[in-house]
């Protein structure tokens, strides 16, 4: 009997290690570093700070606009990204025409690398040579700049990022949709519910868990984006205007080599994320999203 | 009535094929440019009957070092070697834990399962500056090996989540009766149940072949030259005397080619991983 006890750890022993060696311990070291001042390239050990890393960050003003800046980014990309994921769900439930192309094709930014998307939008907003110069100038609209333009930085992101993320709402809420019992519409329908009180009374109501899941997990992976952005500006953009969190993290970690500052911006960020997860994590604990 | 409806039918249909134009655009573009002459991709406006070459191609496989000083087959065979590295070690150390998961009952699973999906949660660009200095210490920076070590940690959670799912259907009789037969616990795993999860197992390994082929932040970080991989490529055409527009996109271009691939060949055990990763 006692081998049945000890066979599951076993089995589970390379995980533990993979884990353990590659996440738990260097977050821990991280955790440990955001306490104190150390930078290599001056060649200095690491003095200790206690919480002052923390504090300046808090007091520091690019730092407040980072985050701003990321908040206001997270969410505009995030409504537009659900608000147009859930509608493209909705109407491809329907055997429409062409469904089997448009499907294929709302999902292919899913398998890009988000480095190659960012060229892909930075080669289309060429200012020179881009299709999108072309397309103003049929429409009758003045050419703009907008890749080399602080004012739009922050918008060309917002767009990035629901080109690459809207695929994964559409996917989870498609397929939701799909195996969503059929009685309870069927008797909407035979109650005389026209299509927006069947979807506001019925398929909504319904859909609402999956949807604050994707919501949830859209927000954690928004508030984190960095190599898209990077992609397409291959800088923080003109003027720093595209300054997010993880830009800034990655800059001040490998540009500036501060990594007492960027592990306490890691944890800032660490921070975001599981206050963002809270009601996805206490599901997790108590079995339900198991 | 019927004016309404075919007002509804064009409005809906308009709003799709805009949605498609603007996922679809920004990729035919860059397929279009990695097929134009160098003089080609520069003119304005914009050709789009234009002969088509595989100059830049030739370019990138054959002289890609002398004109960039970048070796395309090193960034390819790096990459190749460290997806296929992840999703094999992903795929065999999510099935021994989710062989424990799914198929006992023991003191702390519960925990295990907790701390598993937790880390699922962390977040990779913060999670580079601790692994920059673990691979640092450990002296295997800019290796092959740090790459698959690094992105087996980041895909093992979903992995073991979609292993588990898996194993929990099978039904117990089959490993009864293998064990009257007299198996061991390891050969019933290996012989007897890996086989009967094997559409996970095709899951787990696409989905952990796409991302660690896609993975631009932490190759970024964790590589300079000997192992970096093909998104590092595709940025390092930017360089001080100008972008090589050509070699660049035509990187993009056969970068979309695995991913594509399988999605084609799998896409009914994707739909699966998809849904079963999130959702549960």
């Amino acid at each position: 009997m006692r081998r049945v006890v000890v066979i599951p750890y076993l089995f589970l022993l390379p995980l533990a290690t993979i884990l353990g060696s590659v996440v738990v311990y260097p977050w821990a070291w991280a955790f440990y570093l955001s306490f104190f001042s150390w930078n290599p390239t001056r060649g200095a050990a690491p003095t200790f700070l206690g919480l002052g890393n923390y504090v300046k960050l808090l007091g520091d003003t690019v730092f407040l606009d980072v985050i701003g800046r990321t908040v206001a980014m997270v969410a505009i990309s995030v409504t537009v990204t659900m608000i147009v994921g859930l509608m493209l769900a909705v109407v491809l439930q329907r055997n429409i025409a062409g469904r089997r192309f448009f499907q294929t094709a709302f999902l292919l930014p899913m398998i890009i690398s988000p480095a190659v998307g960012g060229l892909m939008w930075r080669m289309l907003l060429h200012t020179e040579w881009g299709l999108f110069r072309y397309f103003l100038s049929v429409t009758g609209l003045r050419n703009v700049d907008l890749l080399g333009n602080p004012k739009a930085t922050l918008l060309l992101i917002i767009v990035l990022e629901i080109w690459l993320h809207t695929p994964f709402v559409f996917l989870v809420l498609y397929t939701g949709l799909r195996s969503l019992p059929g009685e309870y519409l069927e008797a909407a329908w035979i109650d005389g519910a026209t299509e927006s009180q069947a979807f506001r009374l019925v398929t909504f109501p319904i859909l609402k868990p999956l949807i604050m899941l994707v919501l949830v997990f859209r927000i954690i992976l928004s508030l984190r984006a960095f190599d898209s952005v990077y992609a397409l500006f291959s800088s923080p953009g003109p003027g720093k205007a595209g300054r997010i969190l993880g830009v800034y993290l990655y800059e001040q970690f490998r540009v500036f080599w501060e990594l007492g500052r960027s592990s306490a911006i890691a944890y800032v960020l660490l921070l975001l994320t599981f206050v963002t997860a809270f009601p996805l994590i206490r599901g997790i604990a108590r079995g339900g999203v198991e | 009535m019927a004016g309404v409806r075919r007002t509804r039918v064009f409005l809906v249909y308009g709003a799709l094929v805009f949605w498609a134009l603007f996922i679809l655009v920004p990729m035919v573009w860059v397929v279009l440019t990695s097929l134009k002459e160098s003089q080609v991709i520069f003119a304005y406006p914009p050709q789009f009957a234009f002969a088509p070459t595989l100059q830049s191609y030739r370019t990138l496989l054959f002289s890609g070092s002398e004109v960039s000083g970048l070796h395309f087959q090193r960034y390819f065979w790096n990459s190749v070697m460290v997806a296929m590295g992840t999703t094999i070690l992903t795929v065999l150390v999510a099935a021994l834990a989710a062989f424990a998961l799914g198929r006992f009952l023991f003191f702390g699973r519960k925990l295990v399962s907790t701390v598993i999906l937790t880390t699922r949660l962390l977040p990779p660009i913060a999670a580079i500056i601790p692994l920059f200095l673990l691979m640092s210490s450990l002296g295997v920076l800019d290796t092959r090996f740090a790459l698959i070590t690094a992105y087996t940690a980041l895909n093992l959670p979903l992995a073991v989540l979609i292993l588990t799912t898996f194993f929990a259907r099978i039904d117990r009789e089959i490993e009864e009766a293998a064990q009257i037969e007299g198996a061991g616990t390891l050969r019933i795993f290996w012989s007897i149940l890996m086989p009967l999860i094997a559409p996970g197992i095709v899951s787990a390994g696409i989905s952990t072949f796409i991302v660690a082929w896609n993975d631009f932040s932490i190759a970024f970080v964790l590589t300079n030259e000997n192992a970096a991989t093909l998104p590092l490529l595709v940025v390092s055409f930017v360089t001080d005397i100008g972008t090589l527009w050509g070699p660049m996109s035509a990187t993009g271009t056969l970068m979309l080619v695995p991913p594509i691939v399988f999605v084609v060949f799998f896409s009914r055990w994707l739909l699966d991983t998809f849904t079963v990763g999130p959702i549960k």
